[in-house]
């Protein structure tokens, strides 16, 4: 198919209308010459694609993604060219589509937390821990982050690398190796404990029971507690809000987005109402236009990188709106009720499924470790052939 | 406290929500439905063939976790990033692309990352300076100070083009290595580019090569042969991701062979994942944007080289014609030289004329159902109108343009005041949500 609609006449017009040859167009710019390779069909695109149209017959779940339920309507919708190929809603007027969508977003990740504040989204579960972890160093300048050790490993070496150049020190809270669950935090915590990160349900799919007192710990000792919860495992466990979390994150996977080999997927967070001005990344605000109708614009912008260049706290600029639109669309159709039967039908299911096989004690929402061969590996030397495992359909 | 619960619905029927989101959509401009001439975003037309490759069900449903496995959907998913590196590393002239960073951003900062692991290997503890020319995107500066590294700011002289003398007097044995976007952020070549990567690497830096504007020279000159040492290429940009309203992306950042070993894991190489022995890490939990890595893989085969290179000129030839076009009325600083893919005009004349400032002609294309082009960037120029057609629209759709934006020049500014007047909403008050924030319903 053509993709380029000038024709060698078109450019004849424009060069003699512009007064240049095309070669003066580029004359600071000294040429290579790449080894050439040819356009393909769409037919041969698609034949080279083939063995990637074969349906995996068995779809691998695990570290809080997986092959969840999607309504067909997401899809729909998703595929819709209006949101598709527009960009960042700076014009508020030809761009209320979007803008509409993610104050919906925002409202639903706010109601599902309890939290005060959320934002338009971010890159992932593991780039939302990030800027969670930014976000109290810049609250408490203090220098060094308690993170649980069930915390999903790949999340663990995603923040070493982005606190590289912030001279911010990682230390490791141990989990008990019966019931799964972290150990106390006292120890770890002290007077240059920026944030206290647990996740719950951990990587091992158990329920950190004990997370409002390491809360209440971190709080005792001026550290911001943030949780990363479960999308799903949120509507029928206690609520980040509730549990004392001051900043909630997560990976949105969940909500109506394909597994497609690792993303793109969607970072969530939200946080208590004094955070409002440290969120990174876009925020919806309301407002009303000149003839007094309903509005949504961007807002607080002056938070962000393209205001504040090196004095950013976030250097994050675009988002992954069209995943945000999916989750919007998934919570829209499931609704509360039908995200909380979902929840419940994937927590009796997993507990079923998990009988006498399970090596941690403490309860579990959809995911377990186990040393059945078939599940995935988990890099853990101390837990030898453990598996894990994850009820998602 | 108001209530504001009103504002979102609650859904009763699988209807009610079809019916929300789809009239939604229509209160959208998109590229699909509209000429888009967004400055430095490369509003370029998505092709659909780039839909299908993210449709199929073996990709659709791959967990991260299979993706090193030896099933045939991983196999070609590992064969398909391999050659998307090999094409960016042969477009860029760099060694090797590490496909995961998620977006421009996020790509400059695994770049900066790497530069500051080379310098402490080699013992340079002292290169804490990033040098940044104040043309440069907010990014720039956010992403080197979260990298750890100090800002210093370089000034752009009077040909719109990095003023070297400025440059000598800033580059040394602190310097870490420059940030630097060509074409700038101007809409220029900067035209004494080796200059500037000779001062930088003379002081023992490394230079860093912001893609953003890559548009203009893909296929015709690479960042490694104008001696840049990092890299990172927005797909969204110009290998026609769709921009989804704000992402996904995919910035992957490359480099020369000797920062090889830097590149953060994993790195596609001939069907393989692996981790390089110095690397800075892991960017993302999982590999990346796959979808969009896939999409960007797909526009690359379905253009050719040779359909990249024209792709390249005809953007440079459209941003040309609309500047010739118009200088005489958006008269810019630049407006005289010759441009790379966008051209920067300015609103100043009409402003001081008769009040027409850059955003009521933002609002006067509203009104004809164009999209307006970035506005009040860069910061240089006041009244700032940077404008980048893509080589994808076609002549009559320039010309329409083009005449769009003369009429709203002879209008006057109380006039453009009122407009558009067939939007969904009309001067929505900006000030009032900022300062009184209602984030949620």
């Amino acid at each position: 198919m053509k993709f380029l609609p000038l024709s060698a006449r078109d450019r004849t017009t424009m060069l003699a209308s512009i007064g240049l040859a095309e070669q003066e167009l580029h004359q600071h710019v000294r040429m290579d010459s790449p080894s050439i390779f040819d356009a393909r069909t769409e037919p041969e695109i698609m034949a080279d694609l083939e063995p990637l149209a074969v349906p995996i017959r068995e779809p691998l779940s695990g570290f809080g993604i997986g092959n969840y339920f999607i309504p067909s309507v997401v899809n729909t919708i998703a595929s819709r060219g209006e949101f598709v190929t527009a960009y960042t809603p700076y014009q508020p007027e030809c761009a209320q589509g979007t803008l509409t969508t993610i104050f919906e977003f925002q409202s639903r990740i706010c109601r599902l937390t309890g939290m005060d504040v959320s934002n338009a989204g971010l890159y992932d579960g593991s780039t939302a821990v990030v800027e969670a972890v930014l976000m109290a160093m810049a609250e408490t300048a203090r220098t060094e982050v308690a993170v649980a050790r069930s915390v999903c490993p790949a999340y663990r070496e995603v923040l070493a690398t982005h606190l590289l150049g912030r001279g911010a020190k990682i230390v490791e809270i141990p989990f008990d190796m019966t019931t799964g669950r972290i150990q106390p935090i006292e120890k770890y915590v002290n007077e240059n404990t920026l944030g206290v990160v647990i996740q719950s349900p951990n990587v091992f799919g158990v329920v950190e029971r004990e997370i409002s007192d390491a809360f209440a710990a971190a709080k005792n000792s001026g550290a911001i507690p943030i949780q990363i919860f479960h999308p799903l495992g949120v509507t029928i466990l206690p609520t980040p809000a509730e549990v004392g979390a001051e900043i909630a994150v997560a990976e949105g996977q969940p909500l109506g987005i394909p597994l497609c080999g690792g993303g793109p997927f969607l970072g969530l967070i939200a946080a208590s109402s004094r955070f409002m001005r440290r969120l990174p990344g876009r925020i919806v605000g309301h407002t009303r236009d000149v003839e007094g109708r309903d509005a949504f614009v961007l807002t607080l912008q002056t938070r962000e990188q393209h205001i504040r260049r090196e004095r950013a706290t976030s250097n994050i600029c675009t988002n992954q709106a069209l995943m945000t639109l999916r989750a919007t669309v998934y919570i829209g159709t499931m609704g509360m009720d039908g995200m909380r039967a979902e929840a419940l039908r994937l927590r009796n299911k997993a507990d079923r499924a998990s009988k006498g096989k399970r090596i941690f004690s403490g309860e579990i929402f959809n995911e377990y470790v186990s040393r059945e061969k078939n599940g995935i590996p988990l890099e853990y030397p101390e837990l030898i052939n453990a598996t894990l495992h994850a009820v998602t359909q | 406290m108001t209530d504001h619960s009103s504002l979102i619905p609650e859904y009763r029927t699988e209807l009610e929500v079809v019916r929300r989101f789809t009239r939604l959509s229509r209160l959208n401009f998109s590229v699909d439905a509209e000429f888009y001439p967004l400055g430095s975003c490369t509003m370029k037309y998505n092709p659909k063939v780039c839909d299908a490759a993210v449709s199929l069900a073996g990709l659709r449903d791959l967990h991260p976790s299979e993706l090193d496995g030896s099933s045939p959907q991983a196999e070609c998913l590992r064969r398909i990033l391999s050659e998307l590196n090999a094409y960016l590393s042969l477009l860029c002239g760099m060694e090797a692309f590490a496909l995961s960073p998620a977006a421009g951003a996020h790509g400059e900062f695994a770049g900066c990352l790497i530069i500051r692991k080379y310098h402490l290997d080699n013992k340079q503890t002292d290169r804490t300076e990033m040098l940044i020319p104040d043309s440069a995107h907010g990014t720039n500066p956010a992403s080197a100070k979260g990298s750890g590294f100090e800002v210093v700011t370089v000034r752009t002289g009077p040909d719109g083009c990095v003023d070297l003398d400025d440059l000598r007097s800033k580059a040394g044995s602190r310097t870490a290595g420059m940030m630097m976007t060509n074409p700038n952020t101007l809409g220029l070549f900067e035209r004494r580019v080796e200059d500037v990567t000779s001062i930088v690497h003379a002081a023992g830096g490394l230079m860093y090569y912001d893609g953003a504007n890559l548009n203009a020279i893909v296929g015709l000159a690479s960042p490694g042969s104008m001696g840049f040492d990092v890299c990172h290429v927005n797909l969204h940009k110009t290998f026609a991701v769709p921009h989804g309203g704000g992402g996904p992306g995919a910035g992957p950042v490359g480099v020369t062979k000797k920062l090889a070993e830097y590149l953060p894991a994993p790195v596609y190489s001939r069907g393989k994942n692996t981790t390089p022995s110095k690397s800075i890490g892991r960017m993302m939990a999982f590999g990346g944007n796959i979808g969009a890595l896939v999409r960007a893989h797909t526009y690359i085969v379905a253009m050719g080289l040779a359909g990249l290179r024209r792709a390249a000129k005809d953007a440079v030839i459209s941003a040309n014609y609309i500047r010739c076009a118009l200088k005489d009325l958006y008269p810019s600083p630049y407006s005289e030289m010759p441009c790379a893919h966008e051209c920067l005009l300015s609103a100043s004349k009409l402003k001081a004329e008769r009040g027409i400032t850059a955003n009521l002609v933002a609002k006067g294309l509203i009104e004809r159902g164009i999209h307006p082009p970035t506005v009040y960037f860069p910061l240089l120029v006041p009244e700032a109108l940077l404008i980048e057609p893509t080589e994808t629209e076609s002549l009559e759709t320039l010309d329409e343009f083009i005449r769009a934006m003369r009429e709203i020049a002879a209008l006057d500014g109380e006039r453009l005041s009122l407009l558009p007047t067939n939007s969904p909403i009309r001067k929505p008050d900006e000030a009032a949500a900022a300062r009184n924030p209602v984030l949620k319903a």
